[in-house]
């Protein structure tokens, strides 16, 4: 059942969809606590503006992901602070900003094809080892910071004011995460492609929701079903031959929704994100 | 040791062009109950957010412990539960242990984690409010008198000599008011902790605090709250307000 493991492309594809699993739950779940899910759609629009970017300029187009994520996150941040705009305001002029940005330049470099393709919907085959080298450094760095940053993270997402008046640099802290956020989406698009990575950062945390007796157990379950999506969605994207965008996200949802049946019956609360 | 544990001196605060703070001057002795009372939209929140730091004020001084320093370490030094405490997202997924744990966050710094001593430490103070056996709860499903205890647990959990409470009352039955008082004069007179606390509930406050401060934009009194009932001080405020010198309570 296992013989796609034989392949250095299905190999390549299971280690960086195992540290993507990682990844955007450890990121999404702040986002998602936070009620920041559109983040992950303001990074993955940029992320592809990179993309096109870097079939434009003949430059790797991952790395030029990378640098514009994270020039994007800096931007957001000044947007919010400097010009007094609202989150979600900003993240909606920086998601248009990123998606014309990208058509403009996809249209220049009349690069429609199967490696834009890859970077839109994921690919199991597109992954280099390049990719996954880069995949793993950033996965390294991120987990390290936001470990680093854990109990900060916790208190600002339950209590912004209440982190500012127990004298933690909510600023710093926020700059920090919204970083890591910037280059988790980067790498994870790779993967799922530029379109689903924000399913991937929101929806396993979503379900596990329903199954969290605690932050850290909360933490766990989203992990675990991360897990699961990337690991059932890649084999069926390898056997039916699909996009493992879809099917990592569709799994994904099945497990959601599921998740919500378990909860309706053990009698969870529903209300996920009012 | 026996500095004053709050400055304000000749405090003012703009929103845009409304002037909420006129020259505000109170000073907060040690083991002080101050109850901070005034109608609504007198400033009273105001003002305890730049006591913490989250506003600036437009002119004037906060001196915290003697130091017109704000930084971590005097930060620290201070318990602050908000208004709006209670109205967090209500499926955050954390128990009442972890939230309390947080509290320890700034004093832990950057780099240490929270260990064995600052559980010992979470659990003498969920003891302490009176909520040990919900250790394990999410915080979402306590009733609202037991998150606001849980609130108190976490900014005590980093002992801090002043803790400051922004109506903890609102939407708590009567009994368990009653019960929060007790628990809040018990943490002065046996831990020494300063306290200040913002209520609108006139009767109810001042058969517990030391002192009273009625602000609205100005301070209009300060003292005690028998000098605050025999002075008619009520009547006086709606009455001619002109009767107070300015700045003339703030030395009572």
């Amino acid at each position: 059942m296992f013989d796609f493991l034989h392949y250095a492309f299905m190999q390549r594809a299971f280690l960086a969809g195992t540290i993507v699993a990682f990844l955007c739950p450890t990121i999404g779940i702040y986002l998602v606590l936070r009620r920041l899910s559109m983040v992950g759609n303001m990074f993955s629009h940029v992320s592809l503006a990179g993309v096109a970017l870097g079939i434009f300029t003949g430059t790797y187009p991952l790395g030029a992901a990378l640098a514009l994520s994270v020039a994007s996150a800096v931007i957001l941040e000044a947007l919010r602070r400097t010009y007094r705009i609202f989150s979600d305001l900003a993240i909606a002029i920086l998601i248009s900003a990123g998606i014309s940005l990208a058509v403009i330049l996809i249209s220049l470099s009349r690069a429609l094809n199967t490696d834009l393709f890859s970077y839109l919907f994921g690919s199991v085959i597109a992954i280099s080892e390049q990719d996954l080298y880069l995949i793993a450094v950033v996965g390294l760095f991120v987990m390290l910071l936001v470990f680093v940053l854990q109990k900060e993270l916790f208190y600002i997402a339950f209590d912004e004011a209440g982190a500012r008046a127990a004298g933690i640099r909510v600023d710093l802290v926020n700059m920090l995460f919204v970083l890591a956020a910037s280059l988790t989406i980067a790498v994870a698009m790779r993967v799922v492609g530029a379109l689903l990575v924000s399913s991937l950062l929101t929806v396993p945390v979503a379900a596990a929701l329903q199954f969290g007796k605690s932050f850290r157990t909360t933490l766990f379950w989203s992990y675990l079903l991360a897990l699961t999506s990337v690991f059932s969605g890649l084999m069926v994207a390898y056997y039916c031959n699909l996009a493992p965008g879809g099917s990592i996200v569709m799994c994904s949802l099945i497990i959601f929704v599921l998740s919500i049946i378990w909860g309706r019956r053990s009698g969870r609360k529903q209300d996920v994100g009012t | 040791m026996n500095q004053p544990i709050i400055q304000l001196e000749h405090i003012y605060f703009y929103y845009g062009q409304q002037l909420i703070l006129d020259d505000i001057s109170l000073t907060v002795n040690p083991c002080d109950f101050v109850g901070l009372i005034g109608p609504n939209g007198s400033g009273k929140s105001t003002l305890l957010k730049i006591i913490v730091g989250l506003l600036q004020p437009a002119r004037g001084r906060v001196r915290l412990f003697g130091s017109g320093q704000r930084n971590i370490g005097n930060l620290t030094r201070i318990g602050y539960v908000a208004q709006n405490a209670i109205s967090f997202n209500q499926i955050f997924p954390a128990t009442v242990e972890e939230i309390v744990l947080s509290g320890l966050t700034a004093a832990l710094g950057y780099f240490r984690r929270p260990g064995k001593t600052e559980r010992k430490l979470v659990q003498q103070t969920l003891q302490q409010v009176g909520i040990e056996h919900l250790s394990k709860c999410l915080i979402g499903e306590l009733s609202g008198g037991q998150q606001q205890r849980a609130f108190i647990a976490r900014a005590l959990v980093a002992k801090p000599e002043l803790l400051i409470l922004d109506e903890p009352t609102v939407g708590i039955d009567a009994q368990a008011q009653e019960n929060f008082y007790r628990l809040l004069s018990s943490l002065r007179e046996q831990k020494g902790i300063t306290l200040l606390m913002v209520s609108h509930d006139l009767s109810n406050i001042s058969n517990h605090v030391t002192k009273l401060a009625y602000i609205n934009k100005r301070l209009y009194f300060y003292g005690t709250p028998s000098e605050f009932w025999s002075d008619n001080t009520m009547g006086k405020l709606y009455g001619p307000v002109a009767q107070v010198p300015k700045g003339g309570a703030e030395n009572v």
